[in-house]
């Protein structure tokens, strides 16, 4: 039953089917071949990224904030690791990753690709590791990141992340600077999506490492400044206290302190809440700190005389039917003892002697209500409403700190102004940017200043503000022996769109070195129990402040009255 | 040993020798080092098994065809109860560390079944007896494989039947109807027997783009090892899709993959040949019969491995779904090495005693 014509076909169909199997087998390794190829490639290989060193951390004296320490890191791939040989295996690796064997071998057990057995861990491991010579047990390099000094200038600082990512504060404000330019590398990967089991690593991009950021910080006045902070939270009693030191002619922050403070290195103990900056991400009313800038205000536009008589009587004013209390019925007085008493009547009716855009326009001038371009993360722009939102009573609420709230930040950059003769200037944090080797990278060049009020302005309410620290709410800031000026500024705190009661900040807004003040001190206690006026809580503490600077810098006395 | 086909023994020996350099390869990328060494034994004793068979009478075995068709047939249905399921199958028996695929034989006494049932020179081609007896003998023992159920080798049996019938000189209208037949019983299949990943194959074959990273995977996968080859290949142990495990199945069903990747469109070329060669001599050995069972023998030998290879490379290069059919010798495992050198032999035996007066 065999028919051979037929097996002739057969092989014939056969032989044709082969031919086109061959030609499809030409056509995709031959014709084909680039974009499989492609394909290919794009499948087994792929780029990582591979960190290079964190740039430190400095302060302008040379003391180290923020450092990296350079670690290994065990990992282990169980799969590729046989039974047998790892109860060998843990004996050996217990004491480099600070555990027992039994915990190794649970490890080992409980996983199957990549995982780490230990992180930072001394550079010695690696050599140790190596020794063991085992597939499926490696080192990668990885960082520490240290904070010598512990919780000193933390929420400025901020910390870094496990995977060293800045999160927080100046840590992640300048990340990109802080972490370089990671080397890239090419790897080879496999179908089982378990990356390192045959590392062949090939250098693509090399790297560069981070740059180390010097800040305008001192550290010791930032020192001096936590302490003092401290103290007075403990005396008080209070929530929290900022403060900050600027120098009024280059706007160089010589320290920003935000207590309570936190170890960065522990960050992952605290809760968002401790990490809170409050010198730049707490809005406050100013109170009666403000009220200097109302005068200036008045004094630009010649709607007030220096040596004009104020109207400070009636123990309070009413406006528009709500009748805003004064400490006392001061009756009239010059401008400086307006100043000194901090009447309430006096520079509300200061206040409603300007036009309404021309006040607002000199406040905007003086930076409330925006940020201040020190680029720290978090940082608030304040609340503050143009006066085409204004009532019957913004004039006078705005005379005595209210209707505006501002971060100490603020308050220092505008009291700066005063004290360099009228010229605002931009806060500045980082002083210069080094490379890994130390070179200059980018020094700071300071933004120019902005004129805001003529220089005669600023001088005039410099003298009143001596007179509130000689004579007036501030005397409790005096320092024997020392010209100081400054202001002191107790607000309620504002939530919800009326205030709270009993819940208080207390402000002081201060220089050093007169007659030609170059140092700004903003001081800021947030809800003090024992007592809130800021001429009992405030005032004391920049006077302790101020008694402690001028010897650190060695500030000459300079007032002979005893 | 003069009247052997040294043609044909010289194709299978450059097939094994593809092979061992193609397993080395995947006992690399699979850590199994063991592996290789059994597929080396299990070439070897295979290679032994042909020329054992080989120098037997195949008209001896011919006639006791019967009694192997027999026996496979109680092991297949031995199987459906016995058997322990794996991925889904009951396809293999279990040996203490080895493990038989029954199957892989059962169609080696399918094709001597096929042989027996040609009758004598003087008797009519095909006649409705002969054929229904023809159906029965391919079609039982294919049915308990599909049972099992592993679809994919009891398709392997159906160009035994269809090879036996076209030889037997199966009129046109027959084949027209039969045509027209296997259409509804594809329909009925895919509406009751196929099982959801195996209709996911068909569909994804006829629409690749379907589901890349699902059924098509296997199959997009093969053609990027291939593709990537090229002309010359990436070198022996050196193929990225295969050793870094991209390759599905590499030691089974894609072997060819692994091979084409590493030596290229030129080694690919070289294994292609081989199997021309060996096949060519295989229907060769069918025109040169001294007996009609002979002949059929050969014919329906070479068509089934034919059959295998066309659709193994079809399958890899990505022309044809994917169905689970092995490239017969090149593939690891002992069964399917076993049944195509006893098979050989079986052909060899025939071009050995193809002369009347021997």
């Amino acid at each position: 039953m065999i028919s051979l014509p037929r097996l002739r076909w057969l092989t014939w169909a056969l032989a044709v089917w082969a031919a086109v199997v061959w030609l499809r087998l030409a056509q995709v390794q031959a014709l084909d071949h680039p974009a499989w190829r492609e394909e290919a490639d794009r499948q087994h290989e792929t780029t990582i990224a591979v960190e290079e060193p964190r740039g430190a951390i400095q302060t302008r004296d040379g003391r180290l904030l923020a450092g990296s320490l350079e670690r290994v890191a065990i990992y282990a791939i169980p799969r590729q690791i046989p039974r047998q040989v790892r109860p060998e295996l843990a004996e050996k690796l217990a004491p480099l990753v600070h555990q027992s064997p039994a915990q190794v071998l649970r490890a080992l057990a409980a996983r199957e690709t990549f995982f780490f057995l230990g992180k930072n861990l001394d550079a010695e491991t690696a050599l140790a590791v190596a020794k063991l010579d085992q597939r499926g047990v490696g080192v990668l390099r990885t960082e520490q990141r240290v904070y010598p000094h512990g919780a000193l200038a933390g929420p400025l600082l901020g910390f870094v992340d496990a995977e060293g990512v800045g999160r927080a504060g100046l840590e992640a404000a300048y990340d990109r600077t802080l972490r370089g330019e990671p080397a890239a590398y090419r790897i080879l990967k496999d179908g089982k999506k378990v990356s390192p089991t045959r590392l062949d690593l090939r250098l693509e991009r090399a790297g560069r490492p981070g740059q180390s950021l010097v800040l305008t910080i001192d550290s010791r006045i930032q020192q001096v400044i936590e302490e003092e902070l401290t103290r007075t939270i403990e005396e008080i009693g209070a929530e929290a206290a900022s403060a900050v030191v600027m120098d009024a002619r280059s706007g160089e922050l010589l320290a920003l302190a935000s207590l309570p403070s936190y170890d960065p290195a522990r960050a992952g103990e605290t809760v968002p809440q401790q990490q809170r900056n409050h010198a730049v991400q707490d809005m406050i009313e100013p109170g009666s700190t403000f009220k200097p800038f109302i005068v200036c205000a008045a004094l630009t536009h010649g709607v007030l005389h220096p040596w004009e008589m104020v109207d400070c009587s009636g123990g309070g004013l009413s406006v528009a039917g709500v009748f805003i209390k004064d400490h006392a019925n001061y009756g009239v007085l010059s401008v400086r003892d307006m100043l000194a008493k901090s009447s309430n009547a006096g520079t509300m009716r200061v206040a409603m002697r300007m036009e309404p855009a021309r006040l607002d326009h000199f406040i905007r001038s003086l930076g409330f209500g925006a940020a201040t371009g020190s680029g720290l993360p978090g940082e608030v722009k304040g609340l503050y409403r143009g006066f085409e939102r204004w009532s019957a009573l913004s004039r006078p609420a705005l005379g005595i700190g209210q209707e505006i709230a501002v971060t100490p930040l603020q308050l220092a950059r505008a009291y700066a102004a005063i004290a360099n003769g009228g010229l605002l200037v931009e806060p500045v944090l980082v002083l210069e940017t080094r490379d890994a080797v130390g070179r200059t990278v980018a020094p700071f060049r300071p933004a120019a200043p902005t004129r805001v009020m003529p220089e005669a302005v600023a001088h005039t309410v410099m003298s009143f503000l001596e007179a509130v620290v000689d004579e007036g709410t501030g005397t409790r800031a005096r320092v024997a022996g020392y010209r100081l000026a400054g202001k002191t500024g107790t607000a309620q705190k504002a939530a919800g769109g009326g205030y709270q009661a009993g819940r208080h900040a207390a402000w002081f807004a201060g220089y050093l070195q007169l007659p030609d003040p170059s140092l700004v001190v903003v001081v800021c206690v947030d809800e003090p129990k024992a007592t809130f006026w800021a001429t009992d809580v405030a005032a004391p503490a920049f006077g302790r402040i101020a008694a402690r600077l001028v010897t650190l810098l060695g500030i000459p006395p300079n007032e002979v009255r005893t | 040993m003069k009247r052997l086909d040294w043609w044909m023994l010289l194709a299978v020996a450059g097939i094994a020798t593809c092979a061992m350099l193609a397993q080395s390869s995947t006992a690399r990328a699979l850590d199994a080092p063991g592996s290789l060494n059994r597929q080396l034994l299990w070439l070897g004793i295979g290679g032994v098994l042909m020329l054992l068979v080989a120098f037997t009478d195949y008209r001896v075995l011919v006639r006791l065809a019967p009694l192997f068709w027999g026996g496979s047939l109680l092991v297949l249905a031995f199987m459906l109860v016995v058997a322990p399921m794996r991925a889904g199958t009951r396809s293999w028996l279990v040996l203490g560390s080895y493990t038989v695929q029954p199957s892989e034989f059962a169609r080696v006494a399918v094709l001597l079944a096929v042989a027996a049932l040609s009758g004598e020179h003087r008797e009519a081609l095909l006649d409705r007896q002969r054929l229904v007896r023809l159906c029965l003998a391919v079609g039982t023992p294919a049915l308990l494989v599909a049972l099992q159920p592993d679809l994919g080798m009891a398709l392997t049996y159906l160009p035994i039947l269809l090879a036996a019938v076209w030889l037997g000189g199966l009129p046109w209208r027959v084949w027209l109807a039969s045509g027209v037949v296997a259409v509804v019983l594809a329909g009925g299949a895919w509406g009751f027997y196929l099982k959801p990943y195996q209709k996911e194959r068909v569909l994804t074959f006829v629409d690749s783009e379907r589901d890349p990273f699902g059924a098509g995977y296997q199959q997009r996968q093969s053609q990027i090892a291939v593709g990537s080859g090229g002309i010359t290949g990436k070198g022996l142990h050196s193929g990225t899709q295969s050793q870094l495990r991209f390759l599905p199945a590499q030691r089974t069903d894609f072997i060819f993959a692994v091979w084409a990747e590493e030596t290229g469109f030129v080694g690919s070329t070289i294994l292609v040949s081989a199997y021309a060669v060996l096949l060519l001599r295989v229907f060769v050995v069918a025109f040169y019969a001294r007996d009609r069972s002979g002949a059929l023998l050969a014919a329906c030998a070479g068509f089934v491995i034919a059959v295998q290879v066309v659709v193994n490379l079809a399958m890899v290069t990505g022309s044809a779904p994917t169905t689970g059919i092995t490239l017969p010798l090149l593939s690891w495992g002992g069964s399917s090495v076993w049944a195509t050198a006893i098979t050989l032999g079986l052909v060899q035996s025939v071009w050995r005693l193809r002369f009347a007066n021997v």
